[in-house]
């Protein structure tokens, strides 16, 4: 999707603004989002393409102006609200219905639980999945000019390059398909190598490089 | 419009997210979805126990130890693991070593994407459309601003973290501190040093 969130080489933004000793949260409501929506997965069990597919479908200026918890409690809204876990209304003080039966069989996470949540993680690989790996170490590729109008974790500043293949490292949940259709297709995952100055021409300096991890469906071969 | 009346009106938006994220958890606890305790477990644990000194003890660790350097540099997930630092954000960590003839800069320009387990959560700057648009088109001037001054002759390579893979940079050992051990070590290692946005 060529949407606003995808602002990498885009001109215009301003100055990087640091804060000196920034505090992890600048709010309490800061604090509350995070763990909700952190904690909520648990019974929905969406996980982290889902929630990018949310943030991505805000309107643009709105995306622009809005800090970035308040993106998460956009994108946990439109998911609880998605799989029946609230309704406006229900937001707004009226009467509280029941959890919806799909979701009944997933455990919500309980405190004395939450390190050990933590430490398994939510990892996406699928080993062993058999699936042929097309491109190897070393390979030169080139990148699709367009993946299409649903989320991509292609950035629009690396399409229809030509990269190198720098590392494979097996196959995971092919974000776009998971996103769209939560589907979990597994596809091999490589780390490539841009030149700078492939990707913004003269204004690189020779030398200089961006690396990006790939989904394979988004590879062409050189020569294809 | 006056700094007053801006600072005003941000206020009041403010209240409204805020009563909106107090309708949700209530919405939720009421649901049996969350509990109040677990929420409170989670931000405690990304608050006060997760941050960038997880990161400081593996550089630390790897400046003093060659063989964990290399296992390290090879396998980011099972060398900090033996710090028993591992999970969220952190599945699949790649470091990545800072040489005379490069230097590394971290960013997700398509969304946050960070390493949690061993810097915690991100800070605001990491996850604004200016950092995001301008480290991979000038990092040099970006890192110039950070006060990261390199020569010519210095490559840099950006790590645009677009899928599973998070990245951790490994700085530098700065000259002088032969003599100091691991837990001195770790006390000049920076958030800022392990994104490749400063020295250290």
């Amino acid at each position: 999707m060529d949407g606003i969130h995808d602002c990498g080489g885009m001109h215009g933004f301003g100055e990087i603004e640091r804060e000196e000793n920034e505090p992890y949260f600048h709010a309490e409501w800061e604090r509350r989002i995070f763990a909700i929506t952190s904690v909520m997965s648990f019974v929905t069990l969406t996980g982290d393409d889902q929630y990018r597919r949310e943030m991505e479908r805000m309107e643009p200026g709105h995306y622009l102006r809005s800090s970035y918890y308040e993106k998460w409690l956009d994108a946990t809204i439109s998911i609880a609200t998605e799989v029946g876990l609230t309704t406006e209304d229900e937001l707004a003080g009226g009467p509280i219905g029941p959890m919806p039966e799909a979701l009944t069989g997933n455990p919500p996470a309980i405190a004395s639980e939450v390190w050990q949540n933590i430490h398994a993680g939510a990892s996406k690989a699928i080993p062993d999945s058999g699936v042929p790996q097309c491109f190897q170490t070393g390979e030169r590729i080139r990148t699709r000019a367009q993946m299409g109008h649903e989320h991509t974790r292609l950035p629009r500043y690396a399409r229809n390059k030509v990269g190198t293949i720098e590392r494979a490292w097996g196959t995971f949940v092919f974000a776009d398909t998971n996103a769209a259709e939560n589907r979990q297709v597994p596809v091999h995952v490589y780390s490539v190598a841009f030149e700078a100055t492939d990707l913004w021409g003269e204004e690189a300096s020779d030398g200089d490089s961006v690396v990006l991890d790939l989904f394979e469906p988004y590879l062409l071969p050189l020569d294809g | 419009m006056s700094d007053r009346g801006h600072d005003h009106s941000h206020d009041e938006e403010e209240r409204g997210i805020a009563l909106r994220v107090k309708a949700l958890e209530r919405v939720l606890i009421a649901k049996g979805a969350v509990n109040a305790d677990a929420l409170d477990q989670f931000v405690d644990a990304y608050e006060t126990k997760i941050g960038p000194r997880n990161g400081a003890m593996v550089v630390a660790r790897a400046w003093t130890d060659p063989a964990y350097q290399k296992r390290l540099l090879e396998d980011g997930v099972a060398a900090i693991g033996e710090f028993g630092f591992s999970g969220i954000e952190g599945d699949h960590l790649r470091v990545i070593e800072n040489t005379d003839e490069t230097h590394n800069v971290v960013v997700c320009t398509l969304c946050s994407c960070y390493p949690w387990p061993v810097l915690g959560l991100p800070p605001v700057w990491y996850k604004s459309p200016p950092y995001r648009s301008r480290i991979v088109r000038e990092p040099r001037a970006v890192l110039a601003e950070f006060g990261v001054e390199l020569p010519e002759s210095k490559n840099i390579r950006v790590w645009d973290s677009t899928a599973d893979l998070r990245y951790m940079i490994l700085p530098q050992r700065p000259d002088g501190t032969e003599d100091l051990e691991e837990e001195a070590l770790a006390d000049l290692v920076t958030r800022d040093g392990m994104i490749g946005t400063a020295l250290v």
